[in-house]
């Protein structure tokens, strides 16, 4: 048996070309099955954590048909899905990500229509949702998006210069309030992730900084703040706030980015005081809704501003150098503390107990990490409603352009695809895994044959001497598992190294890890090496059907 | 003979000679051809499904926008020249639009609008909308259509939600600020035409003592044509709101939902490329010696290579020959049932897979026909290396020139 296989061994050095081929081939199909599976899935810690951040959650649970899927287009109704406009007071990151869904319209199937009030029909609705998300042991908590709109209100600038203070007025129409996600309140606790807390950095930072590659500078050279939601004045809201109407604003929302160093708010001790109109929140049975003719006055102090610094907009300007422009969120929200918005919805007519006006909910994750591969399951928690990564939605709307401005960057650079109404694709990666497996098995099944072909008088002479006709297909298998174990351990090994950054982010411990590699290698390995020995015995079969004499005879 | 029949049956005969190559090529072919149709014709299907399954569009006729200028009402002779005038083409000839005068409220559930319909017509054109222009707005009303400029029809949505019904006042405050509320009487409540845009429309009469004017119209626009209805009134003053295609919507979405799955298939047929040319390959180094022979009796390059294309065309015929009652028994059978595609839809997806089985064939066997063509008798009966494109190969399989 030593022999035969040290003979496959031989065999398969002395064809290096062919060999690598066969190895080249089954790495690649290693590969695509290893990054298919659970670690090459995941997402590091700091990925879209700047977005994860502001919205409060790692996932946003979406109205309907927001992200469709297969099941949702194949199960439609005739008569069923109609285009919908979202109105402009929803509040809902919608509105950052999807604008088109608020101006052209998204075809949904909710039969009362598109959200105005709120993504739930009512209360049971919304506690029934977010119970059946909470109760997966991967979610950590659920986030409601609740905002609320601003008809009207002004804010107060002060601009200093050498005159004088000037004091100028921003209107708060087209202003949301919403309830501040726990992660950015000046006192979040310590479970909360640093990546996502209010970040203290910088707060103007030159608007484009340039890295001359060339000569050894690269973006940590250059790039000196942080980002993600930066404190950029005042103080944060907190939990102490109590149910104050307290609220800290988005600068970059009010100041125009070039007045930034000159602008500030007017605010005495405390901060300043709004004088907000907020449409009524009536109800016509157990349906509420905002009624526009009977407005609510109610007075915020905003205590402190934030910015959003979300991405950072690469382009080259030349050879040898790199540009980077930071981008902004100009999100124009004001955050107040979850306790003051229910006594703020209290005010606006909300009776106790009853919907809120929620615009998604933000589901954050035991491990971010396992994000996409956590999200077939969570689906089937709430089928009616819509569910998307963060990660995955900023990437669908940063290729579209969206939800930033660029200022500095060239036009010929901001290159953005037409926006449209985005649909979760079939599921194919297994259908890819089984087709590259098949493509994989069938180089070394035809490598193997073109071997024994082409070394028809060798597997002759060994037969001469004595060797029987399945110990020669035994050393034609020998070399196509040999070089089929590289390709795996090649492909693993790649694929996995892939996943290094996300495991090392995410903290996943060493036992959790060790258990993931093992079954991931178990799966890649059944699969690779069966599939290898099935194909083997193509090969195998030309094997025992080579004579000593027809071959001596052919000379081949 | 001629020449070529004697290749051509030189072909023929070498063909069936070799049963076991020419069952896998007919095989790998034919299972192609048939997975790949029906992939496609299901597709086709779930696509069209999905794409019928909206028939109602958002707006009443064809029309994609609603423009609204709150500062400036024309006449529709005004009106009709601006749009002449700064679009190239009248009311008339365009023929899709609706016009009425506007006016905007604050009501209990957000802003509403209480529309009079204009009955302006330019001169009889050929046109979607029903010349009784009320018509345009509801599919069915309970009570009656307004009479009285004080008097509305109210969509059944609002009727639901408020609880108002047929006789009712209803008092509305003008958005602009100071002035007087305005009392309605509701005459009846109407469903209408198309869904979502013009449900918060109360339905009125123009006053028939003043000069008909128009400030809102609902029509189809081009996307220059919607830029210069911005303008309306004065620059940017009117409110464009833009309805996407529901159709073109569901098409884009049932493709994207699919792309993964179409990708998936074409990576299958590259995959089927890749076996015919293995396939080939074995064959043609198993048969180095036949093609040698060929040469030595005077064959040249083409007529080997006509040999060898007539032992590849019997596979794709053979294969053509079995795929299309298997493709026929299980569309009609397992995919037309289930989706309903039609028998039209049936051709496209077999034509269009047949049409890429014939080139991914052709791709496959390229190489190794090449290598059997182009070689010399010595070359290919002592394994010497043969030239394509100057490059070196050798009849033994892949570019592995070291191992010769």
């Amino acid at each position: 048996m030593k022999t035969l296989i040290y003979l496959g061994f031989v065999n398969s050095i002395r064809n290096l070309g062919r060999s690598l081929l066969t190895v080249v081939a089954m790495a690649m199909a290693a590969l695509m099955m290893t990054s298919s599976l659970t670690l090459g899935e995941g997402y590091t810690s700091g990925r879209a954590a700047e977005y994860r951040a502001f919205l409060g959650g790692d996932v946003l649970v979406y109205p309907t048909w927001a992200w469709p899927t297969e099941y949702d287009v194949v199960n439609l109704k005739p008569d069923q899905a109609k285009l919908r406009i979202i109105p402009p007071y929803f509040g809902s990151p919608l509105r950052y990500f999807h604008p088109d869904f608020y101006d052209g319209g998204y075809l949904t199937v909710a039969p009362e229509g598109g959200p105005t009030y709120s993504m739930f029909r009512d209360r049971t609705a919304m506690d029934e949702a977010v119970a059946a998300i909470q109760a997966r042991p991967e979610v950590a908590a659920v986030v409601p998006y609740q905002a609320v709109p601003v008809l009207a209100g002004e804010l107060n600038l002060v601009t200093e210069s050498p005159a004088g203070r000037i004091i100028s007025q921003v209107s708060m129409n087209g202003f949301s309030l919403r309830a501040c996600p726990p992660n950015l309140l000046g006192d979040a606790g310590q479970e909360t992730p640093s990546a996502l807390r209010l970040v203290e950095t910088n707060p103007n930072p030159p608007h484009s900084v340039m890295a001359v590659t060339a000569a050894g500078q690269d973006k940590s050279t250059v790039v000196t703040w942080e980002s993600g939601v930066v404190k950029s004045g005042g103080r944060p809201v907190a939990l102490t706030d109590g149910d104050a109407l307290v609220a800290m604003i988005n600068r970059r929302a009010v100041i125009p980015r070039d007045d930034l160093k000159s602008k500030s708010l007017a605010a005495g001790p405390g901060g300043q005081v709004l004088r907000l109109t907020l449409p009524r929140i009536g109800a016509s049975g157990s349906e509420l809704f905002y009624d526009f003719s009977n407005p609510v006055t109610v007075e915020v102090r905003v205590v402190g501003t934030y910015d959003v610094f979300s991405r950072l907009f690469a382009w080259p300007p030349g050879i040898g150098a790199m540009c980077w422009e930071q981008l902004y969120l100009g999100a124009p929200e004001l955050l107040m503390p979850e306790a003051g918005f229910a006594r703020l919805l209290e005010i606006m007519g909300l009776p106790p107990g009853q919907l809120p006006p929620v615009g998604a909910l933000a589901v954050r994750l035991q491990d971010q990490s396992k994000a996409e591969a956590l999200m077939p399951a969570l689906r089937q928690t709430v089928p009616d409603l819509s569910m998307v990564t963060v990660a995955k939605e900023t990437a669908f709307a940063n290729a579209r352009g969206l939800p930033e401005t660029i200022y500095e960057a060239p036009e010929n650079v901001r290159y953005a695809r037409p926006l449209s109404q985005p649909a979760v694709p079939v599921e194919a990666g297994n259908l890819f895994g089984v087709i590259l497996f098949g493509f994989a098995g069938l180089v070394a099944a035809g490598n193997a044959t073109l071997l024994v072909l082409t070394r028809r008088t060798e597997f002759a002479i060994l037969k001469a001497i004595g060797m029987r006709g399945y110990e020669v297909g035994l050393v034609v298998m020998v070399e196509v598992l040999l070089l089929s174990t590289l390709g795996l351990l090649l492909g693993f090994a790649v694929g996995e190294a892939g996943a290094i950054p996300i495991i090392l982010t995410n903290n996943v411990g060493l036992g959790p890890l060790l258990g993931t590699l093992e079954r991931d290698f178990g799966i890649v390995a059944g699969a690779t090496l069966g599939c290898s020995a099935l194909f083997s015995l193509i090969p195998m079969a030309k094997t025992l059907r080579i004579t000593v004499s027809e071959a001596m005879r052919g000379n081949e | 003979m001629s020449r070529s029949s004697v290749l051509t049956r030189l072909g023929n005969r070498n063909a069936f000679r070799a049963t076991a190559r020419l069952a896998i090529l007919i095989l790998l072919l034919a299972s192609a051809l048939v997975a790949r149709s029906l992939s496609g014709l299901s597709q086709a299907g779930l696509c069209r499904e999905a794409v019928d399954a909206v028939s109602a569009n958002c707006l009443p006729g064809n029309a994609n926008c609603i423009v609204y200028s709150p500062l400036v009402a024309y006449t529709p002779e005004t009106l009709s020249a601006y749009f002449r005038q700064f679009l190239g083409f009248s009311f008339s000839n365009q023929a899709e639009y609706i016009t009425a005068r506007c006016e905007r409220y604050e009501g209990p559930t957000g802003p509403l609008s209480v529309v009079r319909p204009s009955f302006y017509r330019e001169r009889a054109t050929r046109r979607p909308y029903d010349p009784h222009l009320e018509r345009n707005w509801f599919t069915e009303i309970s009570g009656r259509f307004p009479t009285r400029t004080d008097e509305v029809a109210i969509p059944v949505t609002l009727a639901q939600f408020t609880g108002l019904e047929p006789g009712d006042k209803l008092a509305l405050s003008p958005i602009t600020q100071g002035a007087a509320a305005v009392t309605f009487t509701i005459t009846g409540i109407y469903t209408p035409l198309g869904y979502g845009a013009a449900y918060d429309y109360l339905l009125s009469i123009a006053d028939s003592d003043r000069p008909l004017e128009v400030n809102l119209l609902i029509g189809k626009l081009s996307p220059r044509a919607i830029e210069i209805a911005r303008s309306w009134g004065g620059s940017g003053t009117a409110e464009v709101t833009v309805y996407a295609d529901p159709k073109a919507k569901m098409a884009d979405l049932a493709r994207t939902v699919y792309s993964s799955q179409s990708s998936a298939m074409t990576l299958g047929f590259g995959l089927i490329g890749v076996a015919v040319l293995v396939v080939l390959l074995v064959a043609m180094v198993e048969r180095r010696r036949e093609a040698a022979i060929y040469k030595m009796v005077g064959l040249d390059s083409l007529a080997t290579l006509h040999v060898l294309a007539v032992e590849l065309v019997w596979s794709l015929a053979i294969a053509l020959g079995l795929a299309t009652p298997a493709y026929w028994y299980l569309a009609t059978r397992y995919v037309l049932d289930v989706h309903a595609s039609g028998s039209a839809v049936l051709a496209p997806p077999f034509l269009w897979s047949l049409a890429w089985t014939i080139l991914v064939a052709a791709l496959g066997a390229a190489y190794p026909f090449a290598l059997a063509s182009l070689g010399t008798p010595s070359q290919l009966l002592t394994n010497q290396k043969i030239y394509i494109f100057r490059r070196r190969q050798v009849l033994r399989g892949w570019a592995d020139v070291g191992s010769a």
